[in-house]
């Protein structure tokens, strides 16, 4: 019988062993997480600290006994995971134990960037990633009295935490070294006006500067700048971005093969396998294909790690099934507030604003071609835009029918942003 | 959720959710076509709406209006209890009365100005519900007067009177008798009446060929046309006239059908004859090869069902309009045959359904001897001739200037004072009466120059017998018990008949009663209908054979078809009413400088009929802002895109509504729905642009002008 | 067994029964800002140098391999084993919208308590053998409920 092992019990690892059971796979399966919970979903993080969600809706999927039921599966909770030996297939836990497999799926996700900020260790600085990490921010904000905070990072997860903490009338700052809000999604004609609106909230923007050092006592936090400000509040709340955990392969002596190939993320082809046969990666920890740039980089967005961890559970099965890649795509809804971002901001081209009561949409293109798409307001329509927006760039896919073309019209898309997407006369 | 709940969510009928299916009908558009509802109804409440698969006509279908109609039944502004006016007229000062205050009050009034001024002065108008009108036309008789009046006074009523003068009697298109031909002119019926639409659908199926003739490019012309001719607008009798001449030109004509049954025909070559080809192109914009085609199909292909819509009679020739049609029907034989046209027979409720009754009775049995003219009769003589009812768009003039007689009250059930041209000019005249009382669901802006208003039911809430072409009979009994204190229209009739004319025991006896008058003959069938609740088959139904009317010969002064009329000969040559269906510019002395647009208005969006879906949210979510249909071209020339802000004036009056740049609308002239109180297209109509046959307002061909407005 | 509700272009007219119909079974309180799961419309396009108007009727297409599904954080949507259809159960919904940047047809609407909704095929109404509510009204019957085979 053969022998599987899934290393990571998050998005992708829940798919891949979900697929791998779809797809007819009847061998044995071992799961190593290192935590002792089920698969948890760290958008949900900032919803449970909200209050929004209780607990256990954390965990979308239900606990380890149902995972384990459904699936047939040994979980192997709090194991972590050390090295992957690639040449033999074998997992090296912390305590030296090797067990051999016919086929690995690396599914190790990414963790929230931690830097050394100085001294601390007195419980006013936070990171929101893990389950974990929302425990003990809920704590702090339900057991003490917290009126200020400092969020840095302007990001989806920033954007979270400032609007619960601004719910429950803390005043709070919100710092990044980039020059805007959202800055891997959103254009600087959208966020000025995203801006606009946290500042009429009274919710302090400082960018173009990052974080020196932190200096913490058991009553505030002073979170010095590197343009020399400091900030001093109840709270800080590093939202700063993630890392892929890919230590497990990489700077690891190779005797017998060639290592696994890591860039920032795991590198791995459009059926999830990476360079090394048997071994498979998906999710966070993993670069796939950027569909904009053809090049590989990690796009951690949990509907991708879904479909990366589905896709690698089928080959692992055996079948031949491929995820093509994706782009940059995110939606978020804050305050009142709407926000979508397709492709990147950065990019040059000939930039456009379209207008009207449906809210608004901004693109930057070079003649016919998208190079970065934001919508504001009109979040039905986002998934019909990304789908041409991808189709423009690629060509897979539909060119945009009538009867498409219609629905976007019907939905308030401007007319010219209409033509942008493909057009629809002859 | 546990199954029942999600049972109880998907609306599921059963013991287990206590939702019942009742049956009822929609009374939201015209009487002919009302459709079978099934009404779910949990607690007394109607939770949802269903077209009724047992019913003959919709079996199960509905059209857009018709499955809003929960929401339509529950509007927000149904009106709650009577109401007694305290502020100045036109204003929402009004406060709660009790019923039996509100109909003592109306009765006195009426009363008072009956013995001070006579009947006559007294304005009995019905707008929408129709279903009353044979109990209101008693109710005026019997109350002593004439001026009995119907919004038919600019709908439907002239189609009618257009075919009586060719025909002797009102056609029908016999969509059953599988026509070959289907010419639908000015005919959007997927929209109008989907059941013919569904008609025109099958026919298409089953190989017949369509042509459609209209100034819009509509749902149609797009999928049914196998020739799409688009006249520009009030143009259709030079279009007419044109294949007219071109069939009688080639001989194509059905000449033994003519020189049997037709009166006239000489007059009639000799004016069609005016229209050759380039004339017509050049007036109506159809290319001539099209023209060429229709005239070629509609000779050769038999049989063939020519008929126009409703719409063609709302010009100030659209009287003309209708029998220029009508005419081609004559020349070509097809009249009288299954799949031509036949004739009605109204049975009751202006509907033919193929057994008779004693509805005519019913309704004039009590009438007086008429000492002074109806409200219209002088204006309008044609119309006088050919109908009974006043002619409604004289009634604010005869108000304002009191000729040839004063007019005193107004019982107005169901009006909008948006049926009228230049509204204000009613508004005017409501106030100057002394005593108005309004019956409605809604507050609408007549109810605010009523003196009392009173809260009526919708179909749902009442019992009510409809009849349909088959011999079917329909007898419902209310779905949902009467909102608030609301009450029917015939009950509240009976009730003002228990106090003005006491004497006519039948009317006071109430609806029942009255229907077992009527139906004296089909007593059995009436209560078997009652009490089943379901579509019966009259047993006396007897399907009309086709030729019968020709052989007995048409009810006409000549006993023949007349393309030229004898009745029109014999009216006073003043009025300038022509015996023949002669064409002129509908666009009035306007200055096509000024005013270089011509404007249509009232062409059916699915969502509303007249103002009755506006205020209903569903059906308004489908086109949320009153707008004005223009081509592409016109709003790239005037800088106008979707959706930006215009205003649209006439020499009457101006309207502020949002643009829809759309191919429906032809180059040079604009579209818009009518109804809405704050873009009201009749605001553009002048009071006097009215059809003299008919009386009709010129609805659908005006000339104005269109500019971007600042955003 | 897999059920679909096929629309049939040919004959829609976009009269807006199908819309009106949704509404009326789903409650959909559009007067407070709610949108409809199902939409009609028209759109004025050019074909062969003529112009020409398509009407359309829309809603959640029910795909095979939904992905919405899969993009759901709260793992609220799902596809029922009986019928196919894809449903969901809100409860648990965040209002995160991801749902929406993952539907291509733009099936997915937030109600008016921030969660997520959609068109579910009128699904208890077909398990009990009737028509899903815009079936039924469609006067031309541009709508219909399809069987697939699961083969």
């Amino acid at each position: 019988m053969q022998k599987f092992a899934i290393i990571g019990m998050g998005c992708a690892g829940y798919h891949g062993v979900k697929s791998l059971r779809e797809h007819g796979y009847e061998g044995e399966i071992h799961v190593f997480s290192d935590v002792s919970h089920p698969t948890a979903n760290p958008m949900l993080t900032t919803y449970y600290v909200a209050g929004k969600i209780p607990r256990e809706r954390m965990f979308p999927f239900g606990s380890l006994e149902e995972f384990t039921r459904e699936f047939d599966v040994q979980v192997h909770a709090d194991t972590k995971v050390l090295r992957v030996d690639t040449g033999s297939r074998c997992v090296v836990l912390e305590d030296g134990t090797r067990e051999a497999f016919d086929k690995i799926l690396i599914a190790t996700g990414a963790r929230a960037v931690s830097p050394a900020l100085g001294q601390g260790g007195a419980g006013r600085t936070f990171l929101m990633r893990t389950v974990s990490d929302a425990d003990q921010l809920k704590t702090m904000l339900e057991q003490n009295r917290v009126s200020s905070a400092v969020v840095v990072g302007a990001s989806m997860v920033g954007i979270k935490v400032v609007e619960l903490l601004y719910n429950r009338n803390v005043k709070v700052t919100m710092v990044d070294m980039a020059s805007r809000l959202f800055p891997l999604a959103c254009m600087q004609e959208t966020a000025e006006i995203l801006e606009q609106d946290l500042k009429d909230r009274g919710i302090d923007l400082l960018f173009r500067t990052g974080v020196d050092h932190v200096e913490e006592t058991g009553e505030e936090v002073k979170t010095f700048l590197t343009d020399g400000t400091c900030l001093t509040s109840d709270i800080l709340v590093l939202c700063i971005g993630t890392r892929a955990n890919v230590e497990l392969v990489a700077n690891t002596q190779v005797i017998e093969s060639e290592p696994v190939k890591v860039n920032r993320g795991i590198v791995v082809n459009t059926r999830m396998e990476t360079n090394v046969p048997g071994i498979y990666a998906a999710g966070d920890c993993c670069e796939g294909t950027n569909l904009q740039t053809g090049e590989t980089m990690i796009i951690g967005l949990w509907a991708n790690a879904a479909a990366q961890g589905s896709c690698a559970g089928a080959n692992m099965a055996g079948c031949v099934e491929e995820f093509p890649g994706s782009l940059p795509n995110n939606i978020t809804h804050y305050f009142d507030k709407d926000f979508i971002g397709i492709g990147d901001p950065d990019l040059p081209g000939e930039r456009n604003i379209f207008t009207n009561s449906h809210g608004m949409v901004s693109v930057i293109h070079e003649k016919d071609q998208l190079k970065c798409v934001n919508i504001l307001g009109n979040y039905r329509i986002s998934g019909m835009v990304k789908e041409y927006f991808v189709h423009r760039i690629t060509g897979q896919g539909e060119d945009l029918t009538i009867a498409d073309a219609g629905l976007l019209r019907a939905s308030g898309v401007p007319e010219d942003f209409i033509v942008l997407l493909g057009g629809y006369h002859d | 959720m546990t199954k029942q709940e999600k049972q109880m969510c998907a609306k599921l009928a059963g013991p287990e959710t206590g939702i019942e299916i009742k049956h009822s009908v929609c009374d939201i558009c015209t009487p002919g076509p009302q459709c079978g509802l099934n009404v779910y109804v949990k607690d007394g409440k109607a939770i949802k709406i269903e077209g009724m698969p047992e019913f003959p006509s919709n079996r199960g279908k509905l059209c857009t209006k018709g499955a809003a109609n929960r929401q339509y039944v529950y509007r927000e502004d149904r009106i709650k209890t009577p109401m007694k006016r305290v502020g100045e007229r036109g204003s929402d000062d009004f406060v709660p009365i009790s019923w039996e205050e509100a109909l003592d009050t109306i009765a006195q009034k009426l009363s008072e100005i009956r013995e001070a001024y006579g009947p006559e002065s007294v304005a009995w108008f019905t707008g929408y519900t129709k279903w009353i009108r044979p109990w209101l036309r008693r109710l005026c008789n019997s109350f002593g007067g004439h001026n009995y009046m119907t919004e038919s006074s600019t709908c439907f009523r002239s189609g009618r009177m257009a075919n009586e003068t060719i025909f002797g009697r009102d056609m029908r298109g016999d969509l059953m008798g599988r026509p070959q031909l289907l010419v639908g002119w000015a005919c959007n019926p997927y929209i109008n009446a989907y059941v013919m639409g569904q008609g025109f659908v099958r026919a298409k199926e089953a190989g017949a060929k369509i042509i459609i003739i209209d100034v819009r490019h509509t749902q149609a012309a797009e999928k049914l046309a196998d020739l799409f001719l688009r006249p520009r607008i009030g143009t259709d009798i030079v279009l007419a006239h044109a294949i007219a001449n071109l069939i009688i030109q080639n001989g194509w004509q059905d000449q033994a059908f003519i020189d049997q049954y037709v009166h006239g025909f000489e007059e009639y070559r000799n004016m069609v004859s005016a229209y050759d080809l380039e004339t017509a192109e050049r007036i109506t914009g159809v290319p001539q090869k099209d023209i060429r085609t229709a005239a070629e199909w509609m000779s050769q292909i038999k049989p063939a069902c020519i008929t126009p819509s409703n719409g063609i009679v709302h010009h100030i020739n659209g009287y003309n309009a209708h029998r220029a049609v009508m005419c081609l029907d004559l020349i070509t034989g097809n009249v009288d045959k299954p799949g031509t046209i036949l004739p009605v027979y109204d049975t009751y409720c202006d509907i033919g359904s193929g057994f008779s009754t004693y509805e005519e009775e019913f309704m004039n049995e009590t009438s007086t001897p008429k000492t002074v003219p109806q409200i219209g009769e002088e204006r309008f003589p044609l119309w006088n001739r050919m109908t009974s009812d006043a002619q409604t768009m004289d009634l604010p003039r005869q108000v304002l200037e009191g000729k040839p007689y004063e007019i005193h009250a107004l019982a107005a059930f169901g009006v909008n004072t948006m049926i009228f041209p230049e509204p204000g000019k009613f508004r005017e005249a409501m106030k100057k009466l002394d005593f108005i009382f309004a019956t409605d669901l809604f507050w609408t802006d007549a109810c605010k120059y009523a003196d009392i208003v009173l809260p009526v039911c919708s179909s749902l809430e009442r019992s009510e017998l409809k009849c349909y072409p088959g011999g079917v009979m329909y007898y419902v009994s209310p779905a949902i018990a009467p909102l608030y204190e609301s009450r029917d229209d015939v009950e509240v009739m009976t009730e003002l008949a228990k106090r003005l004319c006491p004497e006519d025991k039948l009317l006071c006896a109430g609806y029942h009663e009255s229907l077992r008058y009527m139906f004296r003959d089909e007593l059995e069938d009436l209560e078997k209908a009652r009490e089943t609740g379901m579509p019966h088959r009259c047993s006396k139904f007897k399907p009309y054979i086709p030729g019968t009317y020709l052989k007995n010969g048409p009810e006409t002064k000549t006993g023949k078809l007349e393309l030229y009329s004898e009745l029109i000969r014999e009216i006073d040559p003043d009025y300038h009413l022509d015996p023949l269906p002669v064409y002129y510019d509908g666009n009035r002395g306007t200055d096509p400088e000024k005013y270089p647009f011509v404007l249509m208005t009232g062409a059916r969006l699915p969502n509303t009929i007249h103002s009755r879906g506006h205020k209903v949210p569903w059906l308004r979510s489908l086109r949320p802002d009153p707008m004005v249909d223009i081509s592409p071209e016109d709003a790239r020339a005037l800088g106008i895109r979707q959706g930006d802000k215009v205003r649209l004036y006439s020499e009457t009056g101006e309207i502020h509504l949002l643009a829809n740049v759309t191919e429906v609308a032809s180059q040079g002239e604009l579209h818009l729905i009518h109804g809405y109180e704050e873009a009201n297209a009749s605001d553009l109509i002048a009071t006097d642009y009215l059809d003299p046959y008919s009386g009709f307002p010129s609805y659908k061909q005006l000339r104005c002008a269109i500019e971007k407005e600042d955003a | 067994m897999s059920y679909k509700i096929s629309f049939y272009p040919e004959r829609c007219v976009a009269c807006g029964a199908c819309a009106v119909a949704c509404m009326d079974q789903n409650d959909i309180q559009v007067q407070d800002g709610a949108q409809p799961f199902r939409r009609s419309y028209q759109i004025d396009y050019h074909a062969d140098g003529n112009p020409h108007i398509g009407y359309f009727s829309a809603a959640c297409e029910h795909c095979d391999d939904a992905p919405c599904i899969d993009a759901c954080p709260s793992n609220c949507i799902s596809k029922d084993a009986e019928t196919g259809f894809t449903v969901y159960d809100n409860t648990n919904c965040i209002g995160c919208r991801s749902c929406s940047m993952a539907c291509p047809h733009g099936a997915p609407v937030m109600d008016l308590n921030g969660k997520m909704s959609k068109c579910d095929g009128c699904n208890e109404r077909v398990k009990v053998g009737l028509s899903p509510a815009c079936v039924a009204v469609c006067p031309f019957d541009a709508l219909k409920l399809e069987e697939e085979n699961a083969d």
